[in-house]
């Protein structure tokens, strides 16, 4: 299994709020493989950024992170590892690349204090300027002394790139990284991280609530719904053959733009209560085909195939 | 029904005129919903908030019903607020967290001279019609979901009984699973109350969805305008076709086939808009004559108007 | 596993499944939060202990805040005197209760007609803006250049020195920071999305000002309030300290502490008491507001 880049098993995040304790993620596991790109499916409150900020050890201090077991190429991923490998064999992007960069800072400094941390041993300066040049920041001579303010919503997210694969990481963790951006930019982008990533050979985890996207990028699917993995399969499993009926629902209320017009099926009701989670499966209020049982116990994985993978009693039917 | 003529809006600032609306032309017939795209910054909220009044006009008509409303006194156009009401994007920002649903939704109502005692039953009416209870009336807005506080607004727009709803973008806010429940609740309502919308967003399958017409927009200007199957399956404006090009498919096989049309550069600066053709620094067909020349709107046919003369 | 476990959900099962969280207004939620800041808690009762002995303490008092007594003069504390005697013999429990009296007084109308004054000036400036904003607001930067002891210092010379001159003075100069920090509420609540909403549906100026912007700025006018308390009592103290304040035989703490300064190393706790009272009571007001503004700020609230 030493094709498996980053594996976790049994991950359970809780926070403590003022209001009572949140579980925001509960027994999750999940591995990446090489070169792969895992895709991660959820709305808001699913639990799908707090699984990755556990990982990457980012949570707040009013948080408690659990789990049977964390490596990352082979190692264990204890919270002093982690420290020295954010940044540099793994690293992430978030949604909004305007707070995470610093605005008193030039660009090159920020880039170039990255190398530093990480101590980088080539030549600082040529590094920069060629990824920044890569990402297509150019000319990279006279941007590196711009400011974070003097670049465009979407050349941000380019710099946020050029920053997170400038130690050549093994692994990039993308949380929602286009959300804020105009489609044709988020093209763009999108192209952008897959160049990288045939260039270099670098996993990545994409974190998104958009289904196209998923569809256009990812190779395998998890699928999130109130802290707990729904579905997992490859991208083709999830798209033709969704078994859990979050899945199926999820997949029948986006418009397909290339089909005739049809009713949208939503899905009904409302967004789980985090602070109340159901006691069984955190679906049961909105799925169409909850049971009885759904209401209690939490329902056990079962698996369609190698890599399909669903949790659900309906499969326990028969 | 509403018809909107050379409509321009310029800001003021610091650094030089912002052109944010520049000269855009569309009507919206009774009925029908008008879908309104384009990527941030090109002017589709700003026209809309021009169109009800909420900033003032530099040039250009509003005609609504027949009646031109560009010039009018604040105190004119309160008629003309019951009948064109506004559904916002953010759920959170648009209502007042210090007042109940029920008083929220009253609101208008009150303005709008509707006698007193007709209003608590009007209120539970309107919960009823977006799907919520009655008893919900007495809830402050962050007691409810995104999706719930959405309909919250939606019964809020439909309590002066409007017969035009602007929605800016309101869907893009919410998640996936919502964005259907609500978008089908505009459509039934739209069908039982006989209404009319421009529908404002960025997101296009969803506008594709939900329009009979589209309008796309780039840098304050109309680029094209046309029925919205149309428009998706023959795009004439190199703008559109990178737009829709760029649109992602929730189909693996569909998507890995796709070929996007990608745009150059960054889009300039709505402050020294480029001359003639607006999108011509970024456009794969653009020809020298593109710099001096200003398309107009031209019929290409069934409807479908574009401003590119090479179309 | 049973078969009937399998069953359908029924619309009752499903419905039974949402627990929905009882309703609570905004002002239940903070007192909610509020409850739980222990600080502010211990502050708002320390509060409430001094505004009771101050305006019950002297009256279940044996002894007069004027009754003097030599054969007790500069006694320290003790059962019959709790916190002592002055020079005089006066009872010292019963000057710093009355002390209490005038210091929270001052401390209470002055941030009232702050409230008052600053909520009108500022909420008129930031909704009308532009032109007006400047200028109304300049208007506040020149009362807030000039010293508030000027303002005594001229005031005394029209009215002579008291608790008048004192009230004037705060009116004054206390309503600037309130007209400002009101002006910079509305301006941001003016740009919020449902102000448009409101403005789209046709609302009055009246009604967006009075029914929208206004209560949601009262959360910070309240916090506001309660750190101009604490200022008000202060200022009070340093102004009877210099001699400029209340004169005897009334007393607020800052004429109590005055007093005791000369005689400080012989009788030390004519000082202590005093000063005490003054440092509780302004850290009792800082708890309170502090805590206030984390039960009232909206950002944490979602």
């Amino acid at each position: 299994m030493s094709d498996e880049i980053l594996k976790v098993e049994n991950l359970s995040t809780t926070f403590k709020t003022s209001a009572g304790e949140v579980k925001a993620v509960e027994k999750v596991s999940f591995s990446v493989r090489r070169g792969e790109v895992l895709g991660i499916v959820g709305e808001s409150g699913s639990g799908k950024t707090a699984a990755m900020l556990s990982v990457m050890g980012l949570t707040g201090e009013n948080c408690n992170v659990k789990a049977d077991s964390m490596t990352f190429m082979g190692e264990n991923l204890t919270p002093g590892k982690i420290k020295n490998l954010r940044g540099d064999k793994i690293s992430m992007i978030f949604q909004d690349p305007m707070t995470s960069l610093n605005p008193v800072l030039s660009a090159g400094w920020q880039l170039k204090e990255i190398l530093k941390q990480h101590k980088w041993r080539g030549n600082i300066h040529e590094r920069v300027t060629e990824m920044m040049t890569r990402v297509g920041i150019v000319p990279a001579e006279e941007r590196i002394r711009h400011y974070p303010h003097e670049f465009s919503g979407g050349q941000r997210q380019r710099l946020m790139i050029a920053m997170s694969v400038l130690c050549g990481p093994e692994l990039l963790i993308a949380d929602e990284p286009t959300t804020a951006l105009d489609v044709t930019v988020q093209a763009q982008i999108l192209g952008l991280l897959r160049e990288i990533r045939e260039a270099s050979g670098m996993s990545m985890i994409l974190i998104t609530h958009d289904l196209g996207i998923i569809a256009g990028e990812a190779d395998r699917v998890i699928v999130m719904y109130g802290g707990h993995i729904m579905e997992e399969g490859t991208v083709r499993e999830i798209f033709k053959s969704p078994s859990h009926p979050y899945t199926v629902g999820l997949l029948r209320s986006v418009p397909k733009p290339d089909k005739p017009r049809e009713r949208l099926i939503p899905i009904e009701g409302q967004p789980p209560d985090l602070l109340n989670p159901p006691k069984g499966c955190p679906f049961v209020k909105r799925c169409a085909e909850a049971m009885k049982i759904c209401l209690h116990n939490k329902p056990e994985e079962l698996s369609l195939s190698d890599t399909h993978k669903y949790s659900c009693w309906k499969g326990m039917k028969k | 029904m509403l018809k909107v003529e050379g409509l321009t809006k310029y800001f003021e600032t610091p650094s030089g005129r912002i052109h944010s609306v520049d000269g855009v032309s569309f009507t919206i017939n009774k009925g029908e919903t008008l879908g309104l795209v384009g990527e941030s910054g090109c002017g589709k909220s700003t026209t809309a908030r021009t169109i009800i009044r909420l900033y003032e006009p530099d040039a250009g008509k509003i005609i609504f019903n027949g009646h031109d409303i560009t010039h009018i006194t604040q105190r004119e156009m309160l008629t003309f607020r019951k009948k064109i009401q506004m559904i916002f994007q953010d759920p959170y920002a648009s209502l007042n967290p210090r007042m109940t649903a029920g008083e929220i939704i009253r609101e208008p109502m009150t303005i709008h001279k509707i006698p007193k005692d007709e209003h608590s039953s009007r209120v539970n009416h309107l919960l009823k019609l977006v799907g919520l209870n009655s008893e919900q009336a007495g809830r402050y807005p962050h007691e409810f979901s995104g999706g719930q506080r959405q309909r919250i607004g939606i019964a809020r727009a439909l309590a002066a009984e409007p017969e035009l709803i602007i929605c800016d973008e309101p869907v893009s806010a919410l998640d996936v699973s919502i964005q259907a429940q609500i978008v089908n609740m505009l459509e039934d309502l739209q069908k039982s109350l006989g209404l009319t919308y421009l529908f404002i967003a960025h997101d296009l399958s969803m506008v594709k969805h939900i329009s009979t017409r589209i309008a796309v927009m780039y840098l304050g200007s109309v680029v094209e305008i046309a029925q919205s199957d149309e428009l998706y399956n023959r795009p004439l404006h190199p703008y559109t076709v990178s737009l829709l090009s760029s649109v992602p498919i929730p189909d693996p096989e569909k998507a890995t086939q796709k070929h996007i049309i990608p745009l150059k550069g960054e889009i300039p600066s709505a402050i020294n808009p480029p001359s003639g053709c607006k999108f011509h620094t970024r456009c794969p067909k653009a020809k020298p004559e593109c710099r001096s020349v200003s398309p107009k709107l031209e019929d290409k046919g069934n409807g479908h108007f574009c401003a590119c003369p090479f179309a | 596993m049973k078969p009937e476990d399998f069953l359908p959900l029924t619309v009752e099962e499903r419905e039974g499944a949402e627990i929905l969280r009882p309703s609570k207004t905004y002002w239940a939620d903070a007192w909610l939060r509020l409850k739980n800041d222990r600080a502010a808690m211990i502050g708002l009762y320390v509060i409430l202990i001094v505004i009771i002995l101050a305006v019950f303490g002297p009256v279940f008092s044996r002894y007069e805040y004027d009754g003097m007594d030599f054969n007790v003069s500069n006694d320290p504390p003790s059962l019959t005197h709790w916190f002592g005697c002055d020079m005089f013999g006066r009872d010292l429990f019963v000057r710093v209760m009355y002390g209490a009296r005038i210091s929270l007084s001052v401390g209470f109308i002055a941030s009232f007609i702050s409230l008052f004054i600053g909520v009108i000036y500022g909420g008129i400036s930031g909704y009308l803006g532009g032109r007006w904003d400047n200028v109304m607001m300049r208007v506040v930067d020149v009362i807030y250049s000039v010293p508030a002891m000027i303002y005594v210092i001229l005031l005394m010379v029209v009215l002579g020195a008291g608790l008048k001159s004192i009230f004037i003075t705060m009116g004054i100069s206390y309503w600037a920071p309130m007209a400002r920090m009101v002006r910079a509420e509305v301006l941001r609540i003016k740009n919020e999305e449902f102000v448009t909403a409101a403005r789209a549906a046709g609302a009055s100026p009246s009604r967006i000002l009075f029914r929208h912007i206004i209560p949601n700025a009262m959360g910070a006018v309240i916090v506001t309030l309660t750190f101009s308390v604490p200022g008000a009592i202060f200022t009070e103290a340093f102004l009877s300290f210099v001699g400029l304040g209340v004169s005897a035989p009334m007393a607020s703490w800052g004429v109590l502490s005055s007093d005791a300064v000369p005689a400080m190393a012989v009788y030390p706790w004519q000082l202590f008491f005093p000063a005490g009272a003054i440092s509780i009571t302004i850290l009792a007001f800082n708890f309170l507001g502090d805590g206030l503004r984390d039960a009232l700020d909206p950002k944490l609230r979602k």
